[in-house]
């Protein structure tokens, strides 16, 4: 909390509130995996992690496997190609998110073991017919100059639902 | 190995404002409220242990500084448990294991929450995903029961009005409650054409935003006051699950839209408790869910019905207050939801349902045992108590 103001009520001119504000900046430092999925991102490859010994591939990468406890190893291509796991509609205002409504899907990636979340452009949902998501059949497409960022690419179905 | 009891306890009504308050002040006033309910002596305590999820909400990091000092039993402090909605059926459970290790005789757990003074809990709690990727999209609380709801509705042809079933038994019963911040029925329709805030979660799907607080004072049996049936911790369980929630739910492991986590404390729970069918051995539940979609996946993932049922066989007036198996007869959190003290409101709940205090919302206990949840993060922290009179 670095800044506090007293309040007070505007009819009766008495205490009643002290306002402040959080002023926190971070700088998230990735993990190597990280650094090195971006990294793909920026050549429009999608990276997952591959557990040693169970070959199960977890995208976004991580050190480790919470099923197994097993170390992952180098880094394999998964995708483009993909299947919707589940999704929802928002029509909430997100600072950090496009104009409402969005769909956000969680996409099982061709070759992993887990769903990425992202958002699904070009198509237009007609009422009645939302359900028909889960299970089709979408592949990530990215921007003409990636950055190495999770927004460098969105998801179009295969084929219209 | 002594069996721990609930010795006292004590909530506040849940409002989205309590403006004559501090947390320092209403976390002591509820804290001796519970004490004095269990006639001990509040010098007579030797554990004290702090619900405090994350303090973005209060405004003030490390609140415990704030609040703890002059509480019973804060010569003995045990620790603080923050973790999110869960934090308050944790630190019950942590202190139960105090009392039944015979490290402590009386442990007092104690949570509370001003939820409104912070301009909006998505910004305060808008810091709880992987910042590389998951926070990368538009990720909260809401939007994550979302894909859980579209994945069931999906898998078990079930509509938006049997989805909202959940909502309309529990403001209902939420009316009988006292203490709930909701206290207005509402009907499906009422839920179906309230505004869509995440399809096909709509705003009253969800739980409200609470100020609140509760407090519980555990100890071996006999160290209370007497005169009222002994109501016993008989066992719990703990699960974390993913750190991604796309781990869970892809086929083979979909934990995330079937509750298999919360199955997996459950069992624990079952086993310590000695429970083998938890439809005929359980007598009445307070799950949390602060959202209609958590209740049903929970109601499936404890046993209490078979998957993909729980929506219709609520609509058809099962789990109701009347019913064999009530879930939720305070309402729920769907009626109130202060994050600190949730979890410590669903084990109150039960044990006035056991003790046979619950006032206007006590039901018919077809067996003297009752189940509570907790549930925290992104369907991660999964907690499950059995109490028994």
């Amino acid at each position: 909390m670095n800044k506090t103001t007293a309040g007070h009520d505007a009819e009766s001119g008495d205490f009643n509130f002290v306002e402040g504000e959080w002023e926190v900046h971070q700088r998230y430092v990735p993990s190597r995996a990280l650094v090195e999925f971006f990294g793909g991102l920026k050549r429009k490859e999608i990276l997952g992690s591959p557990v040693e010994g169970t070959g199960r591939i977890i995208v976004p990468p991580q050190d480790f496997c919470e099923l197994s406890y097993r170390p992952t190893g180098p880094l394999v291509p998964v995708g483009p190609g993909g299947t919707i796991r589940s999704f929802t509609i928002v029509h909430s205002r997100f600072a950090n998110g496009p104009p409402p409504p969005v769909t956000m899907v969680f996409v099982q990636f061709d070759g992993a073991d887990t769903a990425s979340p992202g958002y699904l452009q070009g198509t237009a949902l007609q009422p009645g017919t939302e359900l028909e998501l889960i299970g089709a059949r979408c592949r990530a497409v990215f921007v003409d100059a990636p950055q190495g960022d999770w927004r460098d690419f969105w998801f179009e179905l295969e084929t219209e639902v | 190995m002594t069996v721990p009891c609930v010795l006292g306890v004590a909530q506040f009504p849940m409002r989205t404002r309590l403006p004559d308050y501090t947390y320092a002040d209403l976390l002591g006033r509820i804290a001796y409220q519970a004490v004095e309910d269990s006639g001990v002596d509040p010098g007579d305590l030797d554990g004290l242990i702090l619900s405090l999820p994350p303090t973005t909400t209060l405004g003030v990091d490390e609140a415990q500084y704030w609040g703890l000092a002059h509480l019973p039993g804060s010569r003995h402090v045990l620790g603080r448990v923050h973790a999110a909605a869960a934090s308050g059926l944790q630190a019950f459970r942590l202190a139960c294991a105090w009392v039944s290790a015979g490290r402590a005789r009386r442990v007092l757990v104690v949570g509370a929450d001003l939820a409104d003074e912070v301009a909006n809990l998505a910004g305060a709690l808008g810091q709880l995903h992987d910042p590389f990727t998951e926070r990368q999209v538009v990720r909260n609380a809401i939007t994550s029961a979302a894909v859980q709801a579209s994945a069931y509705m999906a898998a078990h042809k079930v509509t938006s009005l049997e989805l909202a079933s959940v909502v309309v038994k529990n403001r209902g019963n939420g009316v009988r409650n006292q203490y709930a911040q909701l206290r207005q029925a509402v009907t499906g329709q009422e839920v179906a054409d309230s505004p869509l805030l995440s399809w096909p979660i709509r705003r009253l799907d969800c739980a409200p935003r609470s100020s609140g607080a509760a407090a519980i004072l555990v100890g071996a049996e006999g160290t209370g006051r007497g005169g009222r049936r002994t109501v016993r911790a008989a066992g719990f369980g703990a699960f974390a699950g993913a750190r991604m929630i796309g781990s869970r739910m892809v086929p083979g492991a979909q934990s995330y839209l079937d509750g298999a986590d919360l199955a997996a404390a459950a069992a624990q729970a079952y086993a310590v408790a000695g429970i083998r069918d938890p439809r005929t051995e359980i007598g009445c539940a307070e799950l949390y869910a602060a959202f209609g979609i958590i209740e049903l996946l929970s109601i499936e993932a404890l046993g209490l019905c078979p998957k993909g049922e729980a929506a219709r066989r609520i609509a058809d007036g099962e789990f109701h207050a009347d019913a064999a198996l009530p879930v939720n007869p305070s309402g729920g959190a769907t009626c109130g939801n202060p994050l600190a003290s949730t979890g410590l409101i669903r084990v109150i709940e039960a044990t006035l349902q056991l003790w046979g205090e619950a006032g206007e919302k006590q039901v018919e206990l077809r067996q003297p045992t009752v189940l509570v949840t907790a549930i925290a993060g992104a369907f991660q922290s999964h907690e499950v108590g059995v109490l028994a009179a």
